[in-house]
């Protein structure tokens, strides 16, 4: 049993060491570009949203994307929308580069300010995932605290906690990430801005377009539909989101 | 396994929960009664027809609730619930919210359940139904509709002149109230926050958080429909909300309103309740366990 776990050892290094020379790319990175590069990139979209509460509003999305060490990434994101919502999320993820894909590990904080409901929303979640070329999956756990601003101090009014919620995601591209160009559908219970509850999936058709060494452009469909694992699903919002990213 | 048996495999699961008559697996993808919006006017249509409904009650009173009975072959549960209503010698009412039928074709069969003795044969007797997700899966809202008239509705409860309880029903059979829904909603609360109500209740088939996996799958409201629907309701002054779907008891209190999932009173359960309620200046509630006494 001993040599057996120590030769597996020696397999899983020689694999590690063997991975870290064929995946290094021009850039000093992973070479599965748009994942693996160790560069700091900044972004700005904008979305027209539809949703059956708040209806027609248009939201303004910043991110950036910092590789503060080799292998550990820092994402920061913030986003208003005109229904009067801001939302900001904080990411830390370490990631390991395999000689098939790569693995990566998740902390992410996100944190809503309702300000039209004077409320707030904070998510916390944990989650490992594996992208290869052609396909990416994530699974993970997050808890939810929902607070009004409002609350009454003197009654048994309290915050309202959702302390496990499973995350999950699942994307599925058209070409391979070293490509300048790549289409992708996704299923998932998360976006950049929210982490709906488990049983209320969102889907995406996401596509992105690297004009030069420095500049990308993205276009994005996203739609939530309700009602789906209670058999009586109609469709809830929908959100088209367009944008640049510029790469340092 | 290749992929190819995989493939296979999982397209022969979905065959089977396809053929299963309680799944209406089409509604997963596109839901096969009318959507909201179509619901909503049908129920208004009816409740403009039918008028308000005002019930005298004296100032204490009872109200039992129960839900998800989610009727087929058996009737226990309901049946025990409709005869403990029936049998209590105190003034009172009762609300169903929602889940009556489990599957297709037991409205007949559920139906004579809550008339019993044929005292209940209209919308003016006491006992008032929403609808939920399973009464609407296979295209059965217009049977529900044809039984039940309105799943989006208020009335209220006076004490000759005096004003008592308002009771609003709204459909959350789909896991959104839509947009027209909504708006009336809103406006309905803003007409009758001030109208000097002892208290505003609200009820529903479906629950707003979720604060555990109790029931496996179920989906609630949106986040968005939670955030903007708990807010209404605080500003409101809305001091319940009633609903079922979950089938697990949850009670907690948001934004100074209380929010409470009632137990389901399916004869599958294996630990069914209903709710009684002592309305009168303040209010308590109790669950009552719908097993057989030792």
């Amino acid at each position: 049993m001993k040599n057996r776990f120590i030769l597996l050892l020696l397999l899983l290094t020689t694999g590690v060491a063997l991975s870290a020379k064929d995946y290094t790319s021009r850039d000093g990175g992973h070479l599965l570009r748009g994942f693996g590069y160790e560069r700091y990139s900044l972004s700005l979209m904008a979305e027209y949203g539809y949703n059956r509460t708040w209806e027609h509003m248009g939201n303004v999305d910043i991110y950036a994307h910092m590789p503060v060490v080799k292998n550990v990434q820092i994402d920061a994101r913030m986003q208003y929308q005109s229904a009067n919502v801001f939302t900001g999320a904080l990411v830390l993820r370490p990631t390991f580069d395999l000689p098939v894909g790569q693995l990566f590990a998740e902390t992410e904080l996100m944190y809503k300010a309702v300000l039209r409901n004077r409320m707030s929303d904070m998510c916390a979640a944990l989650s490992v995932g594996w992208r290869f070329d052609y396909v990416s999956v994530q699974i993970g756990g997050f808890a939810r605290v929902m607070d009004s601003w409002d609350r009454d101090w003197h009654s048994e009014d309290k915050y309202e906690a959702e302390p496990f919620n499973l995350l999950y995601g699942l994307e599925v591209f058209a070409r391979p990430q070293t490509n300048n160009w790549n289409v992708s559908l996704a299923l998932s219970n998360r976006d950049d801005w929210q982490m709906e509850r488990m049983w209320q999936p969102l889907f995406m058709l996401n596509s992105r377009y690297d004009i030069n060494e420095h500049w990308r452009i993205h276009l994005e469909v996203e739609t939530k539909i309700t009602g789906m694992f209670h058999l009586n699903a109609t469709f809830y919002a929908a959100c088209l989101r367009a944008g640049f990213s510029y790469r340092f | 396994m290749k992929t190819k048996d995989i493939l296979i495999c999982s397209l022969l699961g979905i065959a089977c929960l396809a053929c299963n008559p309680n799944y209406d697996m089409v509604g997963m993808f596109n839901g096969t009664s009318p959507e909201i919006a179509e619901r909503f006017q049908d129920s208004r249509r009816y409740s403009d027809s039918a008028g308000v409904v005002h019930l005298q009650m004296p100032k204490d009173y009872r109200l039992f609730v129960c839900t998800d009975s989610h009727i087929d072959t058996t009737h226990m549960g309901l049946e025990k619930f409709i005869h403990a209503y029936k049998a209590d010698t105190h003034p009172h009412m009762a609300l169903h919210l929602g889940d009556l039928i489990n599957a297709q074709a037991h409205f007949a069969h559920a139906d004579s359940i809550l008339r019993l003795d044929g005292v209940m044969a209209n919308r003016k007797d006491t006992m008032f139904l929403t609808c939920g997700n399973h009464d609407i899966y296979f295209n059965q809202w217009q049977v529900w509709h044809q039984y039940y008239g309105s799943s989006s509705y208020w009335f209220d409860t006076r004490n000759g002149s005096t004003l008592l309880e308002l009771f609003i029903c709204i459909d959350t059979a789909e896991g959104t109230l839509g947009t027209a829904q909504l708006k009336w909603l809103r406006a309905l609360l803003k007409e009758k926050k001030d109208a000097g109500y002892r208290r505003i209740i609200v009820f529903t088939h479906t629950h707003l958080f979720k604060q555990d996996n109790s029931q496996g799958h179920t989906s609630n409201l949106s986040l968005e429909e939670t955030y903007e629907l708990t807010h209404m309701l605080s500003e409101a002054g809305v001091e319940l909300y009633l609903c079922g779907h979950d089938h697990s008891r949850e009670v907690t209190a948001f934004g100074d309103v209380k929010y409470i999932v009632v137990d389901a009173c399916a004869d599958e359960e294996p630990d069914p309740y209903y709710m009684v309620m002592e309305m009168g200046e303040t209010i308590s509630y109790e669950f009552i366990s719908l097993l057989p006494r030792p």
